[in-house]
């Protein structure tokens, strides 16, 4: 007996193979990129690379996010994916099959799809695993290595998920089962277009809804500190995206159906060819298709924002590489001995492939920043904040800014966050100060402490603090800030102080090669005696590219995976839609409509079933700015505020995608409309 | 000139697969004048659906000629023959066929909006129609809200709306309970009082009694003709009854 349950089930997936084979398909896509992303955050290869450790992360937050994702998904298109069969077990039901039998033929058809969907799915998994851990490695830049990889406990994540969507997708059909009747099941299908004054009460309920919802993301700050970021912005970000989606579904449902019926009071308008069978039609099927197409602008919505976040971020990418220039590091030498060592060391580390970009002279002197207070006669404590302000020459400046910074004799240019007007020295002369830009290669060199730039020779200027009875100098700013030379310790330590403050030289040492070659001549050089005060961004840029690689290559599968979705959903609402309409179909000829024109209204409702949620993505995408780039910003804070241009660009490009997806989608459907003809 | 003449029409179906030869009609000859109500009665399978589909250009005849008013429907270029079905031609199904994408009323007017009539006209024609038919309260209903006579007497309804030379109808009561086929029997004889020329299908012979001429197909053939003449629904009835036992005691 148990056979005859087998074969029913058996019988009914191969039979409708137009429907479980691309549902088995889409399934065992789910799986598989489970078990990638999975794979990706357990494997030890990855996390080795530079920024693979950014990448195991968030290739397990995705794996989470995907996971909820891919399973709403599957039960979603198992709604579809049944209704055909409803029918089919009502039949056997009146026929004399029991329920509890009937029970057998779902659990058994659930087995078959998940097993195939399983099998597929890892088969696939590994096999794509490889390759993508090969382009991966080779796109990112680590070790090669060809031995193939296998994740039991992937395997095993996999297999559960699978046995938790199918577990959910039978109680649901079970459910159903025992609460429909027969008739109603045999009936299914045969609902049409509700008039009410209901639905233009939550049509306007909907756009009210988005309309807060709007409002809510655009309260939120443009520029987003970390610690707001996490805390209520979150949370009110996240309830916006609920609303939104609440919205969205009811724009569609109950909008569509409130507009279109609208419309058709105009007579003049809807009693024309097109107009009349294009928008008739879109009443009737609207409430069905409604949430396909609710479900589809929810996609679309991520879809582009994904698209415009990861476009800004790399078009930012380079803003950020330059501000911190991981070209090249710098050294401090302060004697002779250090610099003979290091340009010996360079020259034998490198072949003479090694160049030293520039070299800097800086005196360094202390600088005191008290808000508040006039501290003209301060001196100085232990512990007090105390920082070292470098003065440098007017060539120094203008090489590494290509500013010409036009001092005159007795000014001094000045590099701070505050901007001061003046200072005076101990004889009370007041010195103008002219407030100059920093540029990302002065920060570089000379980190972001302040500078004072001395139109003259630096030499000349420590003879003038040594030789002139200066006891100190200050800068003040509206009485709020102080910049302070301690003279007493100079004149005390007359002789050494000038040894000690000789010439500090700064080096810029630019390796030729590759990040990595750069980052080990950092760490091999800084290691020599007689340098100090070694900086280098190159690690930094490291794990930013291996980050911003990382993340270009999961959204690159998130993507992929959403432009399937979406051709799922649209394959499942034209085959069913087509199946319906093969009747209607013929009735259609026999009164008089030619293929022309009826092919015709299939591609403008097509169109309007894709135009219509992508319209509004795009608007949910442009409402997102705020928060994205407070996202971003966490990672790249020079992100550029280009989000606008890029959603804009990622909303054509959906259109160019969908503008393909909604032609097969056509195809299929007129394919099934009128073959269904010939076969019958 | 007759209406319709129907002249040594041939059709072989052959299967795809098995290349089995089925010949639906092996030599059909008929006509209908202008105003003629014309019963087809014959049993399952002897190929009236066919005849039907054939006379209105939905398929083509293996042999034989189909002439409408003189032309010849073969003679009509592939591009005129969806305007020319929908302005010869009116159909009704046994399943009635309405559009359930389209409200009733947008069923009716389906025909004249495909025909590029003006709004304004529109409404002038199918709202007084209606009312005759006494279908004028559910146009705003759609199909899975009315009982089956509704429907099928707004598909006649929508046969007539373009005033179409020839109404086709195919086992229009099949599907019906007495009263309702009582009712579209009723709409059709009216239909045919206001001059309306129709050809009717069907297995019914009380739906046959309502004609004024009935043909009977066998294998293929029109086997033999009844004329109404004079005689009441109810001697009709009788007289195609006994034809009928002739007919089928064959076997
Ligand atoms: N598309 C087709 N392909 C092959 N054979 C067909 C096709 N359509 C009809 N036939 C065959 O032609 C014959 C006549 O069919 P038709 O549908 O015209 O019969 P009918 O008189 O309308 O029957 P019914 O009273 O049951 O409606 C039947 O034997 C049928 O099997
Ligand atoms: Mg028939």
């Amino acid at each position: 007996m148990r056979n005859v349950y087998f074969k029913i089930a058996v019988n009914a997936i191969s039979k409708k193979r137009i429907v479980y084979i691309p549902y088995i398909f889409s399934t065992a896509i789910m799986g598989m990129v489970l078990y990638i992303l999975i794979s990706l955050s357990l494997d030890q290869d990855t996390s080795a690379m530079f920024g693979g450790q950014a990448l195991a992360i968030l290739s397990k937050i995705g794996s989470i996010v995907f996971f909820l994702l891919s399973m709403i998904f599957n039960i979603y298109i198992s709604f579809f994916v049944t209704r055909g069969r409803n029918k089919e077990y009502a039949v056997l039901n009146v026929l004399g099959m029991e329920k509890k039998h009937l029970l057998k033929i779902i659990f058994i058809e659930n087995i078959i799809l998940s097993i195939a969907g399983s099998v597929i799915g890892i088969v696939g998994g590994v096999v794509f695993y490889k390759l993508i851990q090969l382009s991966l490695i080779k796109y990112m830049g680590g070790e090669i290595n060809y031995r193939l990889t296998f994740s039991f406990i992937a395997v095993l994540i996999v297999l559960a998920s699978y046995a938790a969507v199918y577990a959910i997708i039978s109680v649901i059909q079970i459910i159903m089962l025992y609460v429909l009747k027969p008739v109603e099941y045999m009936k299914s299908g045969s609902k049409g277009e509700k008039k009410g004054k209901l639905y233009l009460f939550f049509a306007i309920l909907g756009v009210a809804i988005l309309v807060v919802a709007y409002k809510l993301e655009s309260s939120i700050p443009p520029d987003l500190r970390i610690r707001t970021f996490m805390g209520d912005t979150t949370k009110k970000f996240v309830f916006a995206s609920i609303l939104i989606v609440v919205a969205t579904y009811l724009i569609f449902v109950f909008g569509s159906v409130a507009v279109l019926s609208s419309i058709k009071k105009f007579k003049w308008f809807f009693y024309r060819k097109l107009n009349f069978i294009n928008l008739s039609t879109l009443a009737y099927r609207m409430r069905r298709s409604a949430i396909g197409l609710g479900t589809i602008c929810i996609l679309s919505t991520l879809a582009i924002i994904l698209t415009a976040a990861l476009l800004t971020f790399i078009t930012s990418a380079d803003d950020y590489l330059a501000t911190i220039v991981p070209e090249s590091f710098t050294l401090e030498v302060t004697d002779d001995e250090g610099a003979e060592t290091l340009m010996t060391y360079l020259d034998d580390y490198t072949n003479n492939s090694s160049s030293t970009q520039g070299v800097y002279d800086a005196l360094p002197l202390l600088i005191r920043i008290q808000a508040g207070r006039i501290i003209e006669n301060a001196t100085v404590k232990q512990g007090d904040d105390l920082d070292m302000v470098y003065i440098i020459d007017e060539a120094s400046y203008s090489s590494l800014t290509e500013i010409d910074p036009d001092i005159d004799n007795n000014e001094f240019g000045l590099i701070a966050k505050d901007k001061i007007k003046s200072f005076h020295d101990m004889d009370g002369m007041e010195h103008k100060l002219v407030n100059l830009d920093s540029s990302p290669k002065l920060e570089s060199v000379y980190g972001s402490v302040n500078l004072l730039v001395y139109p003259g020779d630096i030499d000349m200027l420590l003879d003038y603090y040594l030789s002139n009875d200066v006891r100190y100098v200050s800068v003040i700013k509206g009485g709020d800030t102080v910049l302070w030379a301690d003279k007493e310790r100079i004149e005390s330590e007359k002789e050494s102080f000038r040894e000690e403050f000789k010439r500090t030289t700064i080096y810029i040492v630019d390796v030729d090669g590759t990040y990595e070659a750069q980052y080990r001549a950092y760490l091999e050089v800084s290691g020599i005696v007689g340098i100090s005060n070694t900086h280098s961004s190159t690690g930094e840029a490291m794990e930013f590219i291996g980050l911003y690689k990382g993340l270009t290559f999961l959204c690159t599968i998130i993507l992929f995976l959403f432009i399937i979705m979406v051709s799922v959903t649209l394959y499942y609402k034209n085959l069913f839609e087509g199946i319906e309409d093969a009747s209607n179909y013929e009735v259609m000829r026999k009164l008089g409509m030619d293929d022309k024109l009826i092919n015709r209204t299939v591609y403008i409702q097509m169109t309007f079933s894709l135009i219509l949620p992508i319209a509004l993505a795009a608007f949910h995408a442009l409402f997102s700015e705020r928060y994205v780039i407070g996202v971003i910003k966490t990672v790249n804070p020079y992100v550029q505020r280009s989000f606008q241009y890029l959603t804009v660009f990622s909303t054509i490009l959906a259109i160019v995608l969908y503008f393909f997806i909604g032609i097969l989608a056509s195809r299929t459907y007129i394919k099934i409309v009128k073959g269904q003809k010939k076969d019958d | 000139m007759s209406l319709l003449e129907v002249k040594n029409v041939r059709k072989i179906y052959s299967t795809r697969f098995s290349g089995n030869k089925v010949v639906a009609l092996s030599d059909v000859n008929m006509t209908v004048e202008e105003g003629e109500f014309v019963a087809i009665m014959g049993e399952s399978g002897s190929g009236k659906t066919t005849l039907l589909n054939i006379i209105a250009a939905m398929d083509d005849a293996t042999s034989g000629d189909i002439f409408l008013n003189g032309t010849n429907i073969k003679d009509i270029k592939e591009h005129k023959l969806a305007e020319f079905r929908r302005r010869e031609f009116g159909f009704v199904f046994q399943e009635f066929n309405l559009l359930d994408t389209f409200s009733i009323g947008d069923n009716i007017r389906l025909p004249l909006v495909l025909d590029d009539h003006k709004s304004k006209e529109i409404d002038d024609i199918v709202i007084p129609l209606a009312g005759k038919l006494g279908i004028k309260e559910i146009l705003d209903k759609y199909p899975y809200e009315v009982s089956g006579g509704e429907k099928q007497r707004a598909a006649c309804c929508r046969a007539v709306v373009m005033k179409p030379k020839l109404l086709l109808a195919d086992e229009p009561t099949g599907s019906l309970d007495s009263k309702s086929t009582g009712e579209v029997l009723h709409l059709l004889e009216e239909l045919h009082a206001s001059g309306q020329t129709i050809l009717l299908v069907t297995h019914s012979v009380k739906a046959a009694s309502h004609a004024s001429r009935v043909l009977f197909i066998k294998d293929g053939e029109v086997y033999h003709q009844l004329y109404r003449g004079d005689l009441s629904n109810h001697e009709f009835y009788n007289r195609i009854s006994d034809s009928l036992q002739v007919l089928l005691g064959g076997r």
